[in-house]
């Protein structure tokens, strides 16, 4: 159970001026249950990546296959394996349309054919999710939200579909750091607690380190770099920096300690953890 | 020089849906001297944008009022000379940019301004070198970076000459690099072009570079200083929800587990050296 993508390449604009080449022959899979993070500059493919995974854009050459089916052959096949994947895109909030948080949750749902009773159960558990309290917020307008609030009844919106695979486009973009720390809680606690499978694309490497379990660097179309956030973020420091991505802080820090001599554990994703590292490097170290 | 921007006692309130009155600034009594840097930081609903609308007279005072070189906003008769004193820039380049090219979209603002067209051409030309995208006058703007759109943005309101620059969450939009862009931009228009800049942001990495931080939180002033002294005050500053600044937090931790790291420690490079010397 996987989304597979075998030598995939794709070209916007074929033969006009503007042609560009933004996926040049990508392999890789995700597993059913993973927790993968993307990577890279703007332009460096990420989107176009993932918006193949739930076939909304086609292949120009090679496949995409969801749980064994080829999303690019038309049928009944192809239809269930794209609703398996949901995708919540760069400011959900701008797709928000319905007069009611509960009428723009159920909207998905709905178009699945489900009956009432499903359709408010699903709309319950996902404004739970999101953290939204449903008798507060059901009835609301959801233009009158702030803008965390408003994303997240647009991520509730796909969570409603049940899907799968979990695409999540930038999540955290544009929100103060309070509302970026409850959007990604909630995304590691939806992963945690039923196991669907997540793929994040970010911007923001603290996250990603500190959340994911592998992470994918796309860089001028290909992927540059595919391993564990320690591996990535600690060996990968040349390729990173030819795709214009940052180490995380935490990291960047460490290692520069390190280059001035002090023996510090450069394994840490979190400020506590990288305090605690220094602390014991410096007790080592017995200067201090 | 003077102070070029002044709150007195300034508020704003406006009607809820629920016909509720709701206050977005209290009481707001700020100084902003000609040629500073200053950085605004709260969380979403400190009445930041709110506080920003303000120095250009998009938004007027409840109460108190909102000074511009003196002049106050609230006197429609002052609103050309306020609003060309103090030029802005919002958060999304895509809904700030006009033209389908990029030199006529920077020409836009003083065309409006009826200025001559030789002059025009000269102040398009120093608009986009200052924010170093003289290679693109030509380009359309759809085809650029959100970096580059942003500093075209920036160049548009450069051409009417304002001596004060107020950017609402310029880089909120962008990605690392094209936030960098921004911010040296802005750094360098505010270094040697000596333009007074009011930066909001989220991004305290941004904050750290400005000559002093304000903090507001519900529509009330917090506190202001250097960023040295406002962001060693790491737990209060998260109780606000928000972040600090890597080497201050480290800082802070260290110090309570009893290292002596000096106070005032923000950069990186600073608690490097603390730490190595």
């Amino acid at each position: 159970m996987s989304i597979i993508l075998e030598a995939v390449s794709h070209i916007y604009m074929a033969g006009t001026p503007y042609e560009r080449t933004a996926l040049n022959n990508v392999s890789l899979a995700v597993e059913r249950g993973e927790f993968v993070g993307i990577i890279g500059h703007t332009g460096s493919g990420k989107s176009t990546l993932v918006q193949h995974m739930n076939g909304l854009i086609k292949p120009t050459r090679g496949r995409v296959l969801v749980d064994g089916a080829d999303l690019a052959v038309k049928g009944q096949a192809a239809r269930l394996a794209r609703r398996k994947v949901g995708m919540v895109f760069q400011y959900p909030e701008h797709q928000l349309f319905e007069e009611t948080v509960f009428e723009d949750v159920a909207f998905g749902p709905r178009n699945l054919g489900l009956g009432p009773e499903e359709v408010e159960k699903r709309v319950q558990q996902s404004l739970k999710i999101v953290g939204l309290d449903y008798d507060d917020y059901a009835g609301r307008s959801p233009f009158r939200l702030s803008g965390g609030q408003m994303r997240r009844v647009a991520i509730a919106g796909v969570l409603a579909l049940e899907p799968e695979y979990l695409i999540l486009d930038e999540p955290s973009a544009g929100l103060d750091p309070r509302g970026r720390d409850e959007i990604f809680g909630q995304i590691a606690r939806l992963h945690r607690e039923t196991g669907v499978t997540v793929i994040l694309i970010s911007h923001n490497m603290e996250e990603v380190a500190r959340l994911v379990r592998r992470v994918i660097v796309m860089h001028r179309a290909e992927v540059s770099l595919d391993g564990t956030p320690q591996e990535v973020f600690r060996q990968g420091a040349e390729k990173l920096n030819q795709a214009g991505v940052e180490v995380p802080n935490v990291t960047a820090l460490l290692a520069r300690l390190q280059a001035q001599g002090l023996a510090v554990d450069d394994t840490a994703v979190t400020a506590e953890e990288a305090s605690r590292a220094i602390l014991e490097a410096l007790r080592r170290r017995g200067a201090c | 020089m003077g102070e070029i921007l002044k709150t007195e006692n300034l508020c704003h309130a406006y009607l809820a849906h629920d016909g509720s009155e709701v206050i977005a600034l209290d009481h707001i009594n700020l100084t902003i001297r000609a040629g500073e840097f200053v950085a605004i930081i709260g969380t979403n609903g400190s009445g930041k944008s709110t506080l920003a609308k303000h120095f250009n007279a998009l938004l007027l005072p409840t109460g108190g009022q909102c000074l511009v070189n003196g002049l106050s906003t609230s006197v429609p008769e002052h609103l050309w000379q306020v609003r060309q004193t103090v030029g802005m820039v919002f958060q999304n380049p895509d809904n700030q940019i006009v033209a389908a090219v990029v030199e006529e979209d920077v020409a836009f603002g003083p065309e409006n301004l009826g200025i001559p067209p030789a002059e025009i051409r000269t102040r398009v030309t120093e608009a986009l070198a200052l924010v170093g995208m003289s290679d693109y006058r030509q380009h359309g703007p759809h085809l650029l970076s959100g970096g580059q759109k942003q500093r075209v943005a920036i160049a548009g309101v450069l051409a009417m000459r304002p001596s004060c620059l107020v950017l609402d969450e310029p880089t909120a939009m962008l990605d690392p690099l094209g936030r960098k862009e921004v911010l040296t931009t802005v750094t360098r228009l505010n270094k040697e072009e000596g333009i007074t800049v009011v930066y909001i942001t989220h991004f305290m990495e941004e904050a750290v570079t400005a000559d002093r931080v304000v903090v507001l939180r519900d529509g009330r002033f917090v506190t202001e200083g250097p960023p040295a002294q406002v962001f060693s005050r790491v737990q209060e500053l998260k109780d606000l929800g928000l972040d600090v600044p890597l080497a201050a937090e480290i800082a802070a931790n260290l110090r309570d587990a009893g290292v002596p790291v000096p106070e005032g420690i923000i950069t990186d490079d600073e608690l490097v050296v603390a730490l190595c010397r």
